[in-house]
């Protein structure tokens, strides 16, 4: 299918806009929500007005935000490592949030201010880049960088099972595995404040990568002869990855498959570019993650679900369609 | 195997309340005695009605399954705007009929401030982005700790009672069970050895309600010759090596497989020559601490009579 870049991005811009309104209007519980519109734009501080600032639309922003992070970074990440299996996961930093956020859950449940939790993370994220750093050293190759990654994911993850292990009791341990799922619900304008820079910062040092990374599917030799420098791309691209990743993860805890399937889905209509491919899976993986968000409100279960199990329950089967269509297309 | 009969529950309260709706009818009944005189009256219950009016009664809404079981304990019936949907479920909530009178909330930010309630009761392991989101929109808020001794489910009563504006009927509850506590016969020697018993090993120490439950009962506790002060794992070795008289369980999904059922018919045991005597107390009566926690003390001991005797 042939789409230009302009058009393609427009379209998934349009339906990002469409769900992100969705996720303002939809709720659990229906709002009147031209009452609560008319509240906020009065200064009145009425309940409506209370639930549709302070609750709804931090939680659409940080949809939209840690929705485009993971398939922009799963697109980077796709493309740097010229394999469709990569994911923003892989560099270590979303582990290392989860870790630290864990961390601060079983030591200071209600006894430390909430801003704790996302800032424990994003440090987190930032320990696990340096130490894939430090590991892996100045000059490594992508394969040394992946296993040190690898290596501090596993270390991340054994640090997790351990307080699992250790909790003090069965409440701990439920509200420790719960985190752990990935979920939106009731998070405030303070976390998206507090996630947006970091982000930020993740997504600028991604400007400007696509056309590298477009050379680099011709080879590492080639791309270097056409002036890209791998040992900076790659290093650029890592930390870029942590930091935005990181901040999501710290935020919302783990969501899974975003990364993985979203640059998937779009690489078809981008022709199979990588540097294309950015920009159309960060506004992809904000639709996905939105349109995922709402689902969670409209599925009627008994305890509430989380969003990091529904992108994980629709991803794979859905991933493996993707691997099924893309061999017959090869055949 | 027993069930313990889940009779006793506030009958306290239900005293507390006939006092009240007494009062009212008393009123009432004397009012149209002549013209004057009823007049009198009528401006007198206008004026008890003004009182009230001018304290207001804390309308409250839980997020948190113990707390609703003492929030439907001590506050009045109109007080209390949503409690969390576990308070309806048969295995965790001791006033699961009762609960279902009332709306349930999902522990929804969103939720529980369009019910504009004046207190939150939340838990100690409640998610802790919807509590800061309840604290910043200005909710009052009341976190009730998790209870790890019958001294603490006193205190929870106690403080559950002020936070809803009923501070007397909360110390008259504990005062009762106080009595309670100290009226149980005195345990004899020998204690016999008894462990809590959840799936996967899971045991209760005596730094927890159950350890001191089965203290209370006069049970000797397998965790503290295991080195389990609290909460942990009883190996199928311990067990051999500690040889239990009964494995007392409290399963939250009743009917189902039973795993100390099924533990006391390990090979292994059988083998050790053991046939531990199963117990068996209803979860919506170990999940959360309250008067109820007495009962079950008292069941036990009943149990303990049994064993001893058998």
């Amino acid at each position: 299918m042939k789409l230009s870049q302009a058009k393609l991005c427009t379209l998934l811009a349009i339906v990002a806009l469409l769900l992100f309104i969705a996720s303002v209007a939809i709720g659990r519980d229906s709002l009147p929500l031209l009452t609560a519109l008319k509240d906020t734009l009065n200064g009145n501080d009425s309940v409506y007005a209370v639930i549709l600032n302070q609750i709804r639309l931090p939680r659409a922003l940080i949809a939209l935000v840690a929705g485009a992070t993971l398939g922009l970074c799963g697109a980077a990440m796709q493309g740097l490592l010229r394999n469709p299996l990569a994911s923003p996961g892989l560099v270590g930093s979303a582990s290392g949030a989860a870790f630290f956020a864990v961390l601060v859950l079983y030591f200071g449940t209600g006894m430390v201010p909430p801003y704790v939790l996302p800032v424990a993370g994003m440090f987190g994220a930032l320990l696990a880049t340096v130490l894939v750093y430090v590991l892996a050293g100045r000059d490594a190759s992508v394969t040394t960088l992946i296993l040190a990654g690898v290596a501090i994911n596993a270390l991340a993850t054994a640090g997790m099972s351990l307080l699992l292990n250790l909790a003090p009791s069965p409440f701990a341990v439920r509200e420790l595995v719960l985190w752990t799922l990935g979920d939106i619900t009731d998070r405030s304008m303070n976390d998206f404040w507090l996630m947006l820079p970091t982000s930020l910062i993740g997504w600028a040092m991604l400007i400007g990568v696509g056309g590298k990374l477009d050379s680099l599917t011709l080879g590492e030799r080639t791309a270097q002869s056409m002036g890209v420098n791998p040992v900076h791309l790659r290093w650029r691209i890592f930390i870029a990855v942590s930091l935005a990743v990181g901040a999501a993860v710290a935020t919302v805890g783990m969501i899974g498959f975003i990364g993985l399937v979203v640059p998937h889905l779009l690489r078809p209509y981008v022709a199979h570019e990588p540097g294309r491919l950015l920009a159309a899976s960060a506004l992809g993986g904000a639709c996905v993650l939105l349109a995922a968000d709402i689902g969670v409100r409209l599925i009627p279960t008994d305890s509430p679900l989380k969003v990091g199990v529904l992108t994980a329950l629709v991803g794979a089967p859905f991933f493996l369609h993707l691997i099924v269509r893309s061999r017959r297309e090869y055949l | 195997m027993m069930t313990l009969a889940a009779t006793m529950g506030c009958s306290q309260y239900r005293f507390i309340h006939s006092l009240y709706s007494l009062k009212k009818n008393s009123l009432k009944s004397v009012s149209p005695l002549s013209g004057w005189l009823g007049l009198l009256l009528f401006l007198f219950f206008l004026s008890v009605r003004s009182v009230a009016a001018e304290t207001p009664q804390v309308k409250v809404a839980s997020i948190n399954l113990c707390a609703d079981q003492l929030v439907l304990l001590l506050s009045d019936e109109e007080q209390i705007r949503s409690l969390s949907m576990l308070s309806q479920e048969e295995a965790g909530s001791y006033f699961f009929e009762r609960a279902r009178a009332y709306p349930v909330n999902e522990g929804h930010a969103e939720q529980i401030l369009t019910l504009q309630p004046d207190l939150v009761i939340v838990g100690q392991y409640s998610n802790s982005h919807t509590v800061a989101m309840l604290r910043e929109v200005g909710l009052r808020i009341e976190t009730l700790p998790i209870a790890n001794s019958i001294e603490t489910v006193f205190e929870n009563i106690a403080s559950v009672a002020r936070w809803v504006g009923h501070e007397d009927r909360g110390s008259e509850v504990v005062e009762k069970l106080r009595l309670r506590l100290k009226n149980l016969e005195k345990p004899r020697e020998p204690k016999p050895l008894a462990a809590g018993y959840d799936p996967n090993g899971y045991t209760s120490g005596a730094l927890s309600v159950r350890g001191q439950i089965m203290e209370y009962a006069g049970f000797s506790n397998v965790a503290s010759l295991a080195g389990i002060d609290s909460y942990g794992k009883l190996s199928l070795e311990a067990i051999i090596n500690l040889q239990p008289d009964a494995l007392i369980e409290s399963p939250y999904s009743p009917g189902t497989y039973s795993r100390a059922q099924a533990m006391s018919q390990h090979p292994a045991l059988l083998a050790a020559g053991l046939d531990p005597h199963v117990i068996h107390i209803p979860s919506r009566m170990t999940v959360c601490g309250g008067p109820w926690t007495i009962d079950v003390i008292e069941s036990l001991q009943a149990e303990r009579l049994k064993l001893m005797g058998g």
